[in-house]
């Protein structure tokens, strides 16, 4: 019995590492003001990113740094469009999701001949845990940085009031740029996690939707970071819980099936964000374009 | 002579350029104001006074012409350089950010690196010696929503004092404030005055220029009219200046017609309007007026009145800014037998009626197809009494009627609400505008927090006394 409750902790430690890091990135482009529905892309480019590096390099650090670059990429084309070309937030998160889900099978046709898997990583150029440590350290960087620092004081009121940072001589446009690529770097870690660290290679849409779990966290934990991450936490325990159950004999003879097994997550993040968010505020700039008078 | 001068702006012009065209804000604007001098400007909407300011303050970067501070040329490419030289600026809409404390807020400015820690303790501690200095206590670790907005502005005034301001330039600073606060905010400005701060303070209200200027700069369409020694001005001087023609100033009320029936009683809050009389309502906005109103028009068209409605914020209630000015003559009318007939509009006579209303209601330019969006405040405002009068009403809602109109339609639209009681109309007078709403009532409530809490009759009441209640003091 504590034997599978440890067993169970620990791995919601380790599966809630990835939604963790894409809630950091949508944590400092929101606060900045952009909403960032592109987690889930950018999430899945660092998973490739990662997987192919790691495995061409034979270093899951090499892998991950590149992983952070793509992101950082990524997010420039996503900012280009949302910070100068005004485009609308959602419609350009939404697209660069597309366009991650066709660019990634399109690259890994031309390097590897398939559009699925990448090959597999080897166990010793994997990570084992560092990622998990890793995000925990950022997230106490960026709670301190955000409180405690004119940088992110200004990444707060380019969400809150971006005429303040303006009339304050600050300009908006680069803090919200800043900000998204950092956010774009962090979320495409990530992916880089989960494709490093979580399984041995690159897979197919293997994101599943964790982008958005770390948007619902994010708005779960009120835009704030310590909160963010216990939202991450409690959606990292119910998929632990999900892989334990699996094929478990809950009553009667027959295990549950697997499908609504599976569901558990989504289903924990759907009822999160109906009922317990409660009165959550947005920061006030959010998805509106900045620009001087 | 220009030793002595904190600010000289020589022919500065800022050129806008949009998809309408290109847009001159300021031409060839110059401004000298002494240092140790408390400098008005004024001038009506659209005139370009805050687009000056803010070039003077590095928000916006002149298209030609020179700032000077302090007898030396200045090239700024953003705010920060302004308030590194010294320049401060509190806007007309406050720049702070609501659910942060006001400690962060003074923070936001602060120069040095972008990732070191900021000091809290050290500032707070500097913060506080400065509000005791100028007896403006705030709580620093308050966030902002949870603070009235005269603590706000003090903590917009002591801001810029952290900075080491000593050029000050306020933009509207009472349109928010009580009578009361305006006063000890004048206090507070002479006494900056006395240690040698320059202030600029924008208005529109010319009793404060009087009361508070040394000198005064009038700017009308992007120029600079005149400027003049305070002392030797007059407000209707000023007012001529503003506006570009002769303008009457003192609203002539004449005798009040015989009251009729009452044509709104309301009970909760209590009030009634007879026919023939303007029950005027003051109050600080957002003590409960929008209520107000809605129950007014309520329960007049209940009754089956026909009731004008001039509503409080016109880009919002009054116009269909993206349609024409005609179509906006005919909102509401669209049904009635004399505009259209088994669901069709009879267009000649719209047109026609629409033309004799811009006529006789003086909307400028006399252009029934252009946006109602492209007309300026004053011009709006006067299309929507055009299009309520012309329902004959026996009830007229003016809430906020001249707000953000130049003082030419300001004269204009207070000799309708008076030609309109004269007729026997009962008018329902809801105003922030204190000078107004005194003006012109010939009984006056003061709502506070949702509650009459004082009634006053005409010529039984002072400045003094209403602006006291409207603070909410008993």
């Amino acid at each position: 019995m504590i034997d599978s409750l440890l067993q169970i902790l620990s791995s919601t430690l380790r599966v809630s590492t990835p939604l963790l890091f894409a809630a950091l990135g949508g944590l400092m482009s929101e606060r900045s003001g952009v909403i960032n529905i592109a987690l889930e892309g950018l999430m899945l480019v660092g998973a490739f990113t990662g997987a192919i590096v790691a495995y061409s390099f034979h270093s899951p650090w090499l892998g991950w740094g590149a992983a952070a670059i793509s992101g950082v990429l990524l997010a420039a084309i996503y900012a280009a469009s949302v910070i100068n070309w005004k485009a609308d937030q959602i419609v350009a998160g939404t697209a660069i999701n597309m366009l991650a889900l066709g660019m990634v099978p399109f690259i890994s046709k031309i390097l590897y001949g398939v559009t699925g898997t990448s090959p597999t990583i080897p166990a010793d150029e994997r990570f084992i845990f560092a990622p998990i440590i890793l995000v925990w350290v950022f997230l106490l960087i960026i709670h301190f940085w955000l409180g405690r620092t004119p940088s992110g004081l200004w990444v707060r009121f380019a969400g809150e009031h971006p005429k303040a940072l303006d009339a304050a001589g600050i300009g908006v446009k680069k803090v919200r740029w800043g900000a998204v690529l950092m956010g774009g770097a962090l979320a495409a870690l990530g992916g880089a996690t989960l494709s490093t660290m979580l399984s041995s290679a690159y897979a197919r849409n293997m994101t599943a939707g964790r982008g958005f779990m770390a948007l619902a966290a994010l708005i779960f934990g009120k835009w704030r970071p310590i909160p963010t991450a216990m939202a991450c936490l409690l959606f990292g325990f119910t998929e632990a819980l999900q892989i334990r159950l699996q094929g478990v004999v809950l009553w009667g003879t027959e295990p549950v099936p697997v499908q609504f097994i599976q569901i558990l997550p989504y289903l924990v993040t759907v009822l999160v964000l109906a009922g317990l968010v409660g009165h959550s505020r947005p920061p006030k700039a959010l998805g509106l374009f900045f620009e001087k008078d | 002579m220009s030793g002595t001068l904190a600010v000289e702006l020589k022919g500065l012009t800022k050129i806008f350029e949009s998809q309408n065209g290109v847009l001159a804000a300021n031409a060839g604007v110059n401004l000298r104001v002494a240092k140790g001098s408390i400098h008005g400007i004024i001038g009506e909407n659209g005139a370009g006074k805050s687009t000056a300011m803010k070039m003077l303050y590095g928000q916006y970067t002149p298209t030609e012409g020179e700032i000077w501070i302090h007898g030396q040329p200045k090239h700024w490419k953003s705010s920060q350089d302004a308030i590194a030289s010294g320049i401060g600026m509190v806007h007309q809409h406050f720049m702070l950010a609501g659910p942060y404390t006001a400690l962060e807020n003074i923070l936001l400015g602060s120069t040095g690196g972008a990732f070191r820690l900021l000091d809290f303790v050290g500032s707070k501690k500097r913060l506080e010696a400065l509000a005791a200095q100028y007896s403006l206590p705030v709580n620093w670790d308050a966030r902002i929503e949870t603070l009235p907005v005269g603590i706000q502005q003090r903590i917009e005034i002591l801001k810029l004092l952290y900075r080491q301001a000593d050029i000050l330039i306020l933009d509207e600073p009472t349109a928010v404030l009580t009578p009361q606060e305006t006063q000890a905010l004048f206090e507070n400005l002479k006494r900056l005055k006395n240690e040698g701060k320059t202030i600029l303070i924008v208005t529109h209200k010319l009793k404060e220029v009087m009361e508070i200027t040394d000198e005064v700069t009038v700017f009308r369409a992007g120029k600079v009219t005149g400027s003049a020694k305070t002392a030797q001005t007059s407000p209707q001087g000023l007012a001529n200046l503003m506006v570009g023609r002769e303008v009457q100033l003192k609203i002539d009320c004449g005798a009040a017609p015989e009251r009729g029936k009452p044509v709104l009683e309301l009970k909760e809050p209590s009030l009634t309007v007879q026919a023939g009389e303007i029950v005027g309502i003051a109050g600080v906005e957002g003590n409960g007026q929008s209520e107000v109103i809605f129950k007014s028009w309520e329960k007049a068209c209940a009754e089956g009145l026909r009731v004008a409605l001039i509503p409080e914020d016109r880009h919002r209630d009054g116009l269909l800014l993206e349609r024409s000015v005609e179509e906006n003559f005919l909102l509401g009318h669209q049904r009635s037998p004399q505009f259209s007939k088994a669901g069709w509009i009879k267009s000649q006579v719209l047109k026609a009626r629409a033309k004799a209303a811009v006529e006789k209601f003086d909307v400028r330019p006399r252009d029934l197809d252009i946006d109602s969006g492209r007309l300026s405040g004053g011009n709006q405002q006067k299309l929507i009494f055009a299009r309520e009068l012309e329902k004959n009403p026996q009830f007229i809602i003016a809430a906020q009627p001249t707000r953000g109109v130049d003082v030419g339609a300001i004269e204009f639209i207070h000799r309708q609400i008076l030609e309109a009681r004269n007729r026997g109309v009962g008018v329902l007078l809801i105003s922030s505008e204190l000078d107004e709403v005194m003006a012109l009532s010939d009984r006056l409530h003061v709502l506070y927090e949702g509650k009459f809490v004082a009634e006053f009759k005409r010529g039984h009441y002072n400045e003094q006394e209403v602006g006291l209640r409207m603070g909410g003091a008993v």
